[in-house]
């Protein structure tokens, strides 16, 4: 036989038991003694707070024959039946499972039979959020007017997907998420009563991880307790949830205010090696880091639940000279949005040691960006790349910046630079921001003179773009913005969706070899501009190669069109089927 | 003997359980693919059921039943098509309330349980939270986020992590008779993947498709501009476009922590000499850039950019090397 | 494996065991039948893991061994030979089997027999023993009592008490209830008390029809149980839980008792059933005491959109008069299973449960729950 779990062994047999939900065990209580007993109750609140067991105890209050005071007596044959699961008029609907409209006119039609023991038949309803807007509707009429001897008990994690028909005929209570004491308190009386020896510091590492589910503590202390021999330490813990270990974590902040890159990827592999759970440590990272810059902006009073080992490294790490706290920030910033690529990766060490790394260069502003535009580099000295140049304009997620970077963003990463231009659809993705400064100045002729071959190139991959670009002209060029007058409201507008727009600024940049954002505004003499005077191709590259199939002419064409095949042919390089390549080489060398 | 390679914390776990007669009635193994889970989740149901002295001891009719996916008491459900679904799920809540056929224990075993359609996880969770006395649930899944909370509330969590690169070697060498070189770098490409390691080891091919993958890379470094839009297109066909960037991303890695001075940390051992030449003449900025760059592209490719610009972009922003 | 035997017995044994054979399944070796000899005898078996049935065909056996096949390939190709002897041969090399029959062959590709599971059959000292007839009068009794949804499984099944004194069978969902108890011909020494899955008795009632008696068998763990019969067996497994204390569910008292004709209050109510369909199958019974015991039940249905239908019948009435409402189809479930001319109605107020039972010495009881009726 398993073992009955403990969170099933120490289920709330009174509403006693139910802790840290006294503002709701009171007010039914009260209900009870009073004989104002509702007819729906609606429950929500996180898992793990104590939702169906209150719902059990309530349909053993309501149902007791054992004449106490506070019902439920838990002796009588009704409180014995619903305890041992095998009452008839207790009935838990798994709303999951019963989803659709056939079984909620079922259970209207059913709820009209009188209970068979007791004077309430009582309807639980579990996740009562994943019934269907039809049967949403069902379950209204059943509501509106239930048979007395019926009591609805609605349950769920998430209320916002309840009807608000539903809701308002419900009385609701909220559980609220257990306190870390609350926890700790139920805890300790479990391993006082099974006998179980726990570290003081074991039960609080334990309740902090619960995240206020008291079952998510009961399930970790019951896994915890089949793996100990003995007493369960605070060690245990750790190996048994992959807490990376403090020294490793402090190595990586370390490495970060002191620049030592090899320092901090060692710790990031040792821990990872060691088996911390990726996420934990990059967790453990960001507390630390978020901790140093406290300490560096004289924030001391956050110190107060650090080990003293930690406590000492970041005192010794915060005097240091010649570290600013932008630099801090940075680093903040860049491990916080390492987050979600760790998660997914196969090798979670690589978006911390890319966090680690990036931090530790020198920041972006200062770099020179390397662009087709200006042609290639060609000496063997490492010029950096473009380092970011995102091709979809990837809004930055809303939860980027933590709290602690917004707080001391007047420093370097003010936007400056941004473009002086309308504003765009919104707010441009910080990168571009940075480096709006650093990028070669686009002009407008460059612009139109690439513009066939970005309506060639839209071409395979989307013709409707393709059509929209053909009645549409750059007129103006500020910064990395440019600006397409459109012959229609209509089409401006369609260009200006996210996709379609993603779309062309992905190819302007690729055809113009820079980051490029595009504008949309009605302009229709634009396009009879272009009309009266299409721009010929800049050096004449000829447009008469045919090939089998559209695609590789596309593939030919976008090819030509490339800004250095251009810069090649406009120093004299001949242009053949085949030999392109080849004649390029040549050129580059 | 438990045959599952690394993880020996849960092993321990496990087997202390089941000693101590404190079976959880559910679990839940996650961990990256090819980790082992579903492995050690077999093996686990296969010690419940086992006749022998030392559970699980892989001799016994019972043992061999599960390895082998015959026993009846031992219940596999996987993802069908895409996804574990509710139909799925209700058959099974009425299977486990049966008493078991020939073991103690009915055993169900579902892997992948990220896939579950929400209708299914839900569903499950009442069977989960409170299942017959006889049965066993074990879940796997990649990673605990992708569950629901009122799932993982209800299982004893096993978070499986990568294998050390030096356990996987080790295993190679010892129960698969790989030499020593070839199990290292086998060991580090894997990055912790056991299942990974042993496929590429019982396939060679794998290992020489990645020779001719890095091969392909460094050619691309000396490549012009030209060569590089037609690899570009070339590649964007590619239908394992994803892993080889991956593979790629890795390559950079090394070229990374070269530059960083961290050698003994590369996954590409084998290639020290090429990644030492690359590391001399860049700098670790353009180091990180690459990087990045693959990074970038991996993440374009999730969210449908066309594979072919993306791939360019990638391309056109490595740095040439002088021939 | 080398044996022969006739077309009818062998295609007799299939279907018997067909209706076990697992239809979905992960396990493939399930969804076939597995032939082995058994002395001089051929042996079938198929089991979905939840009934198991094994069925012997006489035989002549000349080398031993065995084999699982398809079973739908197998029973379809059987069942379409002439009536007369087949010879069947396995191909161990191939584990495929030959059969042949008159100037009919077929080679059926099997699964290694190893892989079927094992299914243990226990002593016999504990044995009960029924009347055939009599076991399948009570489950007819019970079985359609038995809740059909799965998501509370010990209502699915039938609680069988074994005692002394005979056995109850018992099967509620959260409306209804059937008990039935019988004593028979042999009952084990002590008391045993399982839940048989319902389908279980459905198929062990349907397989049983030619044995004129069948020994029940629980095994020691509990886990199983076994019903055997000459040349038939079914195993089933037992679904486990608490199921619910009926007893205290069936009133000892009553306030009004009625008795009535079967046949006319079936037919009364099969025709209110056509008006109760869009109703909620509502059905209203109106119990009037005239004098002298005699009375009138005024049988009603409404159906708000379609109509109505009233019926009265004569009936003897004991106690208060009582309007009370159940749902039709319940009604007709258990007045189909009763075989005696009279039937007694008996309840205590509208809201109480209302006790279905035959007039005449069998000891059955069947419990519907009343509707709550707006007034």
């Amino acid at each position: 036989m398993t073992t009955q779990a403990l969170y099933n062994r120490w289920r709330g047999q009174t509403f006693e038991d139910i802790l840290g939900q006294e503002h709701i065990t009171r007010t039914l209580q009260n209900q009870i003694k009073a004989g104002r007993i509702g007819h729906a109750y609606l429950f929500t609140g996180m898992r793990g707070t104590g939702k169906t067991s209150t719902a059990r105890i309530l349909a053993k209050a309501v149902n007791c024959t054992g004449g106490v005071e506070n019902p439920p007596c838990n002796q009588c044959p009704t409180c014995r039946h619903i305890n041992e699961g095998r009452s008839l008029d207790l009935i838990e609907i798994d709303a999951a499972s019963n989803r659709g409209i056939d079984e909620i006119r079922d259970l209207r039609d059913r709820v009209a039979f009188v209970p068979q023991e007791s004077r309430f038949k009582v309807y639980v309803i579990d996740e009562v959020h994943m019934l269907t807007t039809e049967a949403f509707n069902a379950l209204l009429k059943t509501l509106e007017e239930p048979p007395s001897h019926v009591i609805f008990i609605l349950c769920t994690t998430e209320p916002h997907r309840l009807p608000d028909t539903i809701l308002s005929r419900c009385q609701r209570f909220d559980f609220r998420r257990g306190s870390v004491n609350a926890i700790a308190d139920k805890l300790r009386r479990i391993c006082a009563a099974e006998g179980l020896s726990i570290a003081p510091e074991a039960i609080q590492r334990i309740a902090r991880r619960a995240g206020g589910s008291f079952r998510d503590a009961e399930s970790l202390l019951d896994q915890l307790a089949s793996f100990s021999t003995g007493e369960i330490t605070a060690s245990l813990v750790e190996a048994i949830l992959g807490t990376p270990a403090l020294s490793l974590v402090l190595d990586v902040v370390r490495a970060v205010a002191t620049g030592d890159i090899p320092l901090g990827l060692r710790a990031i592999n040792h821990a990872l090696d060691e088996g911390a759970e990726p996420q934990q440590f990059l967790g453990e990272v960001l507390e630390y880091l978020r901790a140093l810059l406290l300490l560096r902006v004289g924030g001391e009073e956050h110190l107060a639940n650090l080990e003293p080992e930690a406590v000492r490294a970041l005192r010794e790490l915060a005097s240091r000279e010649g570290f600013p706290v932008s630099a801090l920030v940075r680093a903040i910033r860049l491990f916080n949005d390492a987050g979600p690529r760790v998660r997914n990766a196969v090798r979670p060490q690589l978006p911390l040691e890319l966090a680690l790394v990036e931090a530790l260069l020198p920041s972006e502003g200062a770099m020179p960006e390397a662009t087709e535009g200006k042609g290639a580099p060609t000496g063997t000295r490492p010029e950096p790349a473009p380092v970011r140049t995102p091709l979809v304009e990837a809004a930055p997620p809303a939860q980027e910046a933590p709290e602690v970077a917004a707080a001391a963003s007047p420093t370097s990463e003010a936007p400056a630079a941004a473009p002086s231009g309308p504003p765009a659809e919104k707010a441009p993705a910080e990168s571009r921001v940075e480096s709006a400064g650093e990028a070669p100045s686009l002009t407008l002729d460059w612009v139109r003179g690439h513009w066939e071959a970005v309506i060639l190139r839209m071409r395979s991959l989307d013709r409707q773009v393709q059509a929209l670009l053909r009645d549409a002209y750059p007129v103006a060029v500020q910064g990395q913005v440019i600006t397409l007058g459109c012959k229609w409201a209509l089409h401006r507008d369609k260009l200006s969706q996210d996709d379609k727009r993603a779309l062309v600024e992905q190819v302007l940049t690729t055809t113009l070899g820079t980051p490029c954002r595009i504008q949309c505004i009605v302009q229709p003499e634009a396009v009879e501009q272009k009309a009266a005077a299409p721009a010929p191709p800049p050096n004449g590259g000829t447009l008469d190669l045919r090939s089998p199939s559209d695609e590789a002419l596309d593939a030919r064409q976008s090819l030509l069109n490339h800004p250095v095949v251009k810069d090649l042919q406009r120093r004299g390089g001949r242009i053949s089927r085949v030999e392109l390549y080849d004649q390029e080489k040549k050129g580059g060398t | 003997m438990w045959t599952t390679i690394g993880h020996e914390w849960a092993i321990a776990a496990l087997e202390r359980a089941i000693a101590a007669r404190r079976v959880p009635h559910a679990l839940l193994f996650t961990g990256p693919a090819h980790v082992g889970k579903t492995h050690l989740a077999r093996e686990f149901a296969a010690a419940l059921q086992c006749e022998g002295a030392a559970p699980p001891c892989g001799e016994c009719e019972a043992c061999r039943r599960v390895q082998k996916g015959t026993h009846p008491d031992v219940r596999l459900v996987e993802p069908e098509g895409d996804h574990i679904k509710i139909g799925q799920i209700r058959n099974l809540q009425y299977e486990l309330s049966l008493s078991p056929v020939q073991g103690a224990w009915r055993v169900c075993l579902l892997t992948d349980f990220h896939t579950a359609t929400p209708e299914a996880a839900n569903a499950f969770l009442k069977t989960l939270e409170e299942p017959p006395a006889h049965a066993v649930i074990i879940l796997t899944a990649l990673d605990a986020g992708l569950l629901l909370p009122t799932i993982l509330s209800r299982c004893q969590v096993f978070a499986l992590r990568p294998v050390p690169a030096r356990r996987i070697a080790q295993a190679l060498m010892e129960r698969w008779g790989a030499p020593e070189e070839r199990a290292e770098t086998l060991a580090r490409l894997s990055a912790g993947a056991v299942g990974w390691a042993i496929y590429a080891w019982e396939h060679p091919e794998v290992l020489a498709e990645r020779q001719e993958r890095l091969r392909e890379l460094e050619a691309l470094l000396t490549a012009s501009r030209g060569e590089r839009l037609q690899a570009a297109e070339r590649y964007s066909k590619h239908p394992a476009l994803n892993e080889i960037i991956g593979l790629w991303q890795t390559w950079w890695r090394d070229v990374l922590l070269e530059c960083a001075g961290c050698e003994d940390l590369i996954t590409h051992a084998d290639h020290h000499e090429a990644l030492r030449r690359i590391a001399r003449l860049w700098s670790l900025p353009a180091a990180e850039a690459a990087l990045r760059s693959t990074e970038n592209a991996l993440d374009q490719l999730e969210h449908n950019a066309n594979a072919r610009l993306v791939l360019e972009v990638m391309f056109l922003s490595w740095q040439p090397l002088a021939a | 494996m080398k044996l022969s035997c006739l077309q009818e017995n062998l295609a007799k044994g299939l279907s018997i065991v067909g209706r076990a054979v697992a239809t979905r399944s992960t396990l493939p070796v399930l969804s076939n039948i597995l032939l082995a000899t058994d002395e001089s005898r051929l042996k079938l078996s198929a089991t979905n893991l939840e009934i198991s049935v094994n069925c012997w065909v006489g035989a002549n056996v000349t080398e031993e061994g065995a084999i699982t096949v398809p079973a739908r390939l197998l029973t379809d190709f059987v069942n379409s030979l002439p009536p007369e002897r087949i010879d069947l041969s396995l191909i161990a090399r191939t584990q495929t089997l030959n059969l042949r029959c008159g100037r009919y062959e077929a080679n059926i590709k099997g699964i290694d027999a190893q892989e079927f599971p094992i299914i243990l059959v226990p002593e016999e000292d504990k044995a009960s023993q029924f009347a055939t007839a009599d076991l399948a009068k009570m489950i007819d009794r019970v079985v359609f009592a038995a809740a059909t949804d799965e998501s509370r499984p010990v209502l699915t099944g039938v609680h069988t008490e074994l005692t002394p004194q005979g056995v109850t069978f018992a099967a509620a969902d959260s409306y209804r209830l059937s008990v039935v108890s019988s004593p028979i011909p042999k009952a084990p020494a002590e008391r045993i008390s399982i839940i048989i899955p319902a389908r279980a008795l459905q198929e062990l009632r349907r397989i049983s029809g030619e044995a004129e008696s069948v020994t029940m068998l629980v095994s020691s763990a509990r886990n199983q149980v076994f019903f055997r019969m000459p040349e038939v067996e079914l195993i089933s497994q037992l679904v486990e839980g608490t199921f619910p204390d009926y007893r205290q569910i069936i009133p000892t008292t009553y306030n009004t008792r009625m008795v009535a004709t079967t046949a006319d209050l079936l037919q009364a109510l099969r025709m209110a059933a056509i008006f109760a369909r869009d109703a909620a199958n509502i059905v209203r019974l109106q119990i009037l005491p005239n004098e002298g015991g005699m009375g009138r039940l005024i049988v009603s249905a409404t159906s708000a959109e379609h109509g109505d239908n009233v019926s009265e019948l004569d009936v003897t009435v004991e106690g208060q008069p009582i309007e009370i409402a159940f749902n039709v189809r319940y009604l007709l479930d258990a007045l189909e299973v009763i075989d005696t001319a009279q039937v007694a109605l008996e309840t205590r107020d509208p809201t109480s449960p209302g006790v279905i039972k035959p007039v005449g010495g069998q000891d059955f009881v069947h419990i519907i729950m009343p509707m709550h009726i707006a007034r």
